[in-house]
């Protein structure tokens, strides 16, 4: 299931709130937790769910064992245990298909549908096991409160990629607030809005743009499709953090903030400490810094990581070039960073967003032949020209999403609404401005759940030349 | 202030779990007349549909195809994409999409539609079982399919979001014959400029051969004493589009020009794009429908004369008749956008001409012509219930239809999409007996079967006529039914 759906909306999510604030005491509310998230996970994999709970029972168990004996082999063991369940369900048909064509095997590719957000939770479930290892949380004894971890609905499919040690005390005992809810639902609409109001329509302006005859594409409207994927990329990711954010508020679980507006970056070094933040942090505490951080060969150790970060974002070879892109620039920046340092700051914003925007092209193919054609197009060695009427139309009939969009980008809607938060701030908890703020942040609220309503249900039109029985 | 964030906090857990509740139990609407299409049914459960995903992506385009006000909130969302198809401030009325018309899948017919029609107004029941019972006959599906991969998209981050799109449509899904999403996508556009809206076709070279191809077999399969005659017409986004989109890849006399070098010679190609471009000051397209007049039609008529060896019938020798306030497909095809407000309030007039020759005329399921159906050629008593004007010609799409005309001629069969059906009225001044196919409702799961050869033998035929616009030959799927119907 996903958040932005319907069903998801006005049955679930209910459902479950009622649910979880009827019942006394943590152990039900636990319960009711760790149903509604198998349900949200069986959804949408009826069968993959089984791998879900096995998961969490295999790094559960480890735990235990590493709690009585502390071996190496124990954490290993545990370690290929995780990963290689990553590499048998993401990674099979693409080792596959490359020892084929490497060494002409003609070995059946094996057609396993990726289970959904795998990636995710075997890194939660890895991070725990881990960080027992180091020592760094207490075992957990009870399999139900480590399910409940792994599985828990709000970061279940598309992060954050919440620790363990994160969360660690709000398995046993959470404060929920009224005001902690009400900013949790805040949050959440928040992020349906970025989803659902923006992310949406620039996907299917990048997707109009991207996926079509490039022989006819121009320059100019192609750097549109790609502006409008790096606006897609970015609303539907942090959208949905957003409201797992929020929804984790709704429940009492704290989870780390994972973009901080990244567009805005100064450099790729600093995109990276803004971008996903708890990806980028799992491969710097549990791969980087292992390897050696920056003590030693750390060109090396940079080299592993981006790969590892490309690859995983997809099996294929273009998320690995795009690691490696990544490799390349952050490389340069850290050689030359005393002559980027002068660069005056605008320059070093706009050669920012280009890379990005390069980086989010190469992302979005999958197929070299298109990637470099695009290329090609996009640097004017290909394609219909620069612009054209086509162009000229979809610039206008995109023109209000890309400007909002941008603006969304930016650090202005946050600065609007602290100045509002500063206008209304009062020493006394109870006076009128401080109620004039809830309330005018509960109207927003509600006004962005209509509209993302009205986008959910508009998204299902689907307008046929003739009568389709 | 802890009342205050009590109360607003249960409020919208009320409106949220209200709405709920409401979807639960109320009522469920069947047919979207804003889409023109059948709203995804209740799907059954099976443990196997519930294991393989697709029981569950089904449910949830229920849910979303019968949410409660759902014709509302679609008006509402038409207001919206104010902002997100933003036409400029002035009279401009600009608008680009994709163009997923699926067109090549198959038409509609006046019967279905004045079933439909009867439906509504009395017997609920038999209309929805129709209804129902052809909405398993496959075509429904692709919608439902759509948004059951973009839902599913949806959520996820982006970094999953093309694998899990991917996973949530079962991978060893028979091949179905409908062709996938991305070849229509790959298709072309719809523009909206001013009052006129278009489908942009862009070429695709090899498709555009194999559909010459398919012409040369049936050729081939007629054998040496049956004329093959081609004609492939532009439509209106070639003359009154902005330049660059009926130019380079998307120039359709480059189109035809191509699909008749890759024909046989011992095929005649009637030049109906030089005929039009002739006429492109008369009202020869409509501008709210992606067909042509029964004038552009009827110009094209004379160059298939030319062509043919016959001679034309002078347009005023025709008995002509009119129908007022016709908004078409290409309205419909937009409505979910706010530049189909244009469209609506310039609605377009559709002419007809009545043939010369009595006629008569009756459609079939099937190529046995067995329990016809009388039609008329041209209806000039369609209801106002009947928005679809263009359906006035021969009853709009078939699967068969047979003509007899009052007149000394040879016998032909016309394969075509709707294109044709403006076409045929001119040649029964020629044709003693037409018998008109549609290609689209043969040889595909459900559907019946045509061997061509042996139906055209029986028939003792001596033309065959095929009549396609750009769309269709540049349609994986449409050459696929021509290859059909003589074994490919």
């Amino acid at each position: 299931m996903v958040f932005s759906s319907l069903i998801f909306l006005y049955i679930f999510l209910p459902l479950c709130v009622i649910l979880y604030f009827a019942l006394p005491g943590m152990e039900k509310k636990n319960a009711v937790l760790i149903v509604f998230s198998l349900l949200f996970y069986a959804w949408g994999e009826p069968v993959y769910v089984v791998l879900l709970i096995a998961m969490a029972a295999v790094n559960w168990y480890f735990g235990m064992i590493l709690g009585r004996q502390h071996k190496k082999l124990w954490l290993v063991l545990a370690i290929v245990l995780d990963l290689g369940c990553l590499a048998v369900f993401k990674y099979a048909g693409f080792i596959v298909e490359n020892l084929n064509a490497l060494l002409r095997l003609q070995i059946a590719v094996p057609k396993i549908t990726l289970p959904i957000g795998i990636s995710f939770y075997t890194f939660q479930a890895l991070s725990y096991t881990i960080d027992v290892w180091r020592g760094r949380v207490r075992v957990q004894k009870s399999f139900w409160k480590f399910l409940l971890y792994v599985s828990l609905f709000p970061q279940l499919i598309a992060g954050p990629i919440v620790r363990y040690s994160d969360v660690e005390p709000q398995m046993d005992e959470r404060k929920t607030n009224l005001s902690e809810i009400f900013y949790g639902v805040t949050r959440f609409c928040m992020g349906l809005a970025k989803k659902v109001l923006l992310a949406d329509y620039a996907g299917k302006v990048a997707n109009q743009i991207l996926n079509g005859t490039f022989a006819t594409t121009t320059t100019l409207s192609l750097w549109l499709g790609v502006l409008m994927y790096t606006f897609e990329i970015y609303f539907d990711f942090s959208g949905y953090s957003d409201m797992a954010i929020g929804l984790g508020h709704v429940f009492g679980f704290r989870y780390p903030e994972n973009f901080r507006l990244p567009y805005i970056a100064r450099s790729i070094t600093d995109f990276w400490r803004r971008w996903h933040i708890s990806l980028s942090s799992f491969f710097r505490d549990y791969v980087y810094i292992p390897l050696g951080g920056n003590r030693k060969h750390v060109y090396w150790n940079l080299a592993v990581v981006w790969t590892l970060t490309g690859l995983w974002h997809g099996a294929s070879w273009n998320f690995v070039l795009w690691g490696f892109y990544f490799f390349v620039i952050l490389s340069i920046e850290r050689l030359f960073r005393d002559k980027i340092k002068k660069i005056p700051r605008p320059v070093q914003h706009v050669v920012t967003l280009l890379l990005i925007m390069i980086g989010w092209n190469i992302f979005y193919f999958t197929d070299f032949s298109r990637l470099t054609e695009s290329f090609r197009v996009l640097f004017g060695f290909a394609g219909a020209g620069f612009s054209n009427e086509q162009t000229s139309i979809l610039l206008l009939n995109n023109l209000p999403l890309a400007i909002l969009c941008a603006i969304g980008c930016t650090p202005i809607p946050q600065a609007i609404g602290n100045s509002f938060g500063a206008l209304c701030a009062d020493k006394n908890r109870e006076s009128g401005k401080q109620k004039t703020y809830v309330i005018v942040t509960y109207v927003y609220d509600l006004l962005l759940l209509a509209l993302s309503t009205v986008a959910l249900v508009g998204s299902s039109y689907n307008a046929f030349l003739y009568f389709r029985f | 202030m802890k009342k205050l964030y009590m109360t607003l906090l249960t409020v919208f857990l009320l409106v949220l779990f209200g709405f709920g509740l409401v979807s639960f139990f109320d009522k469920d609407a069947t047919v979207s007349q804003v889409e023109n299409r059948t709203l995804a049914a209740k799907p059954k459960f099976s443990f196997s549909a519930l294991f393989d995903g697709s029981y569950i992506s089904k449910l949830e385009s229920y849910y979303t195809d019968t949410f409660p006000l759902r014709d509302k909130l679609l008006k509402l969302d038409r207001t919206l994409n104010r902002f997100y198809y933003y036409s400029g401030a002035g009279d401009d009325n600009l608008l680009i999409i994709n163009s997923t018309s699926g067109a090549e899948n198959g038409g509609e017919s006046l019967s279905d539609v004045q079933k439909e029609l009867a439906g509504k107004m009395g017997s609920a029941e038999s209309a929805s079982s129709a209804v129902s019972s052809a909405a398993q006959s496959g075509s429904a599906d692709s919608s439902s399919a759509q948004t059951g991969a973009a839902s599913s998209a949806a959520g996820s981050a982006a970094a999953s979001a093309a694998q899990s799109a991917a996973s949530s449509e079962p991978a060893d899904e028979p091949a179905l014959d409908n062709p996938d999403d991305s070849e229509a996508t790959q298709a072309g556009n719809v523009i909206v400029v001013g009052t006129r809206a278009m489908e942009i076709p862009t070429a695709d070279d090899k498709v555009i051969k194999s559909y010459a191809e398919a012409i040369n077999d049936l050729s081939e399969a007629m054998g040496s004493s049956v004329r093959t005659i081609s004609l492939v017409t532009p439509n209106s986004g070639e003359f009154y589009s902005p330049e660059s989109m009926h130019t380079g890849l998307h120039s359709q006399k480059d189109m035809i020009d191509y699909c008749y070098s890759c024909m046989n010679d011992k095929i005649l190609k009637v030049d109906a794009y030089t005929a039009l471009r002739e006429h492109v000051d008369d009202y020869i397209y409509f501008r709210t429908d992606h067909h042509w007049t029964a004038l552009g039609a009827y110009y094209a008529y004379t160059q298939f004369c030319k062509t043919a060896g016959f001679t034309a019938v002078p347009l005023d020798k025709f008995q002509k008749g009119t129908y007022e306030n016709f908004v078409g497909s290409m309205y419909t095809f937009t409505s979910g956008y706010p530049q189909s407000e244009t469209l609506k309030e310039n609605p377009d007039t559709l002419d007809y001409y009545l043939p010369i020759e009595e006629t008569h005329a009756k459609y079939y399921e099937d190529a046995t012509l067995t329990n016809g159906v009388p039609i008329s050629v041209v209806y000039t008593k369609l209801e106002d219930s009947v928005s679809n004007k263009y359906l006035c010609f021969i009853g709009g799409d078939n699967p068969v239809c047979v003509i007899e005309s009052k007149v000394e001629g040879p016998t032909c069969i016309v394969l075509k999409e709707s294109y044709g059906n403006a076409f045929v009225p001119f040649v029964t001044s020629h044709y003693s007996k037409i018998i008109v196919i549609d290609p689209r409702e043969f040889n595909r799961d459900g559907l019946p079967s045509l061997d061509l050869k042996e139906f055209a033998k029986e028939q003792n035929i001596d033309d065959l006529i095929i009549i396609n616009y750009p769309y269709m030959i540049n349609s994986t799927g449409y050459v696929k039914w021509l290859d059909r119907l003589v074994g490919k």
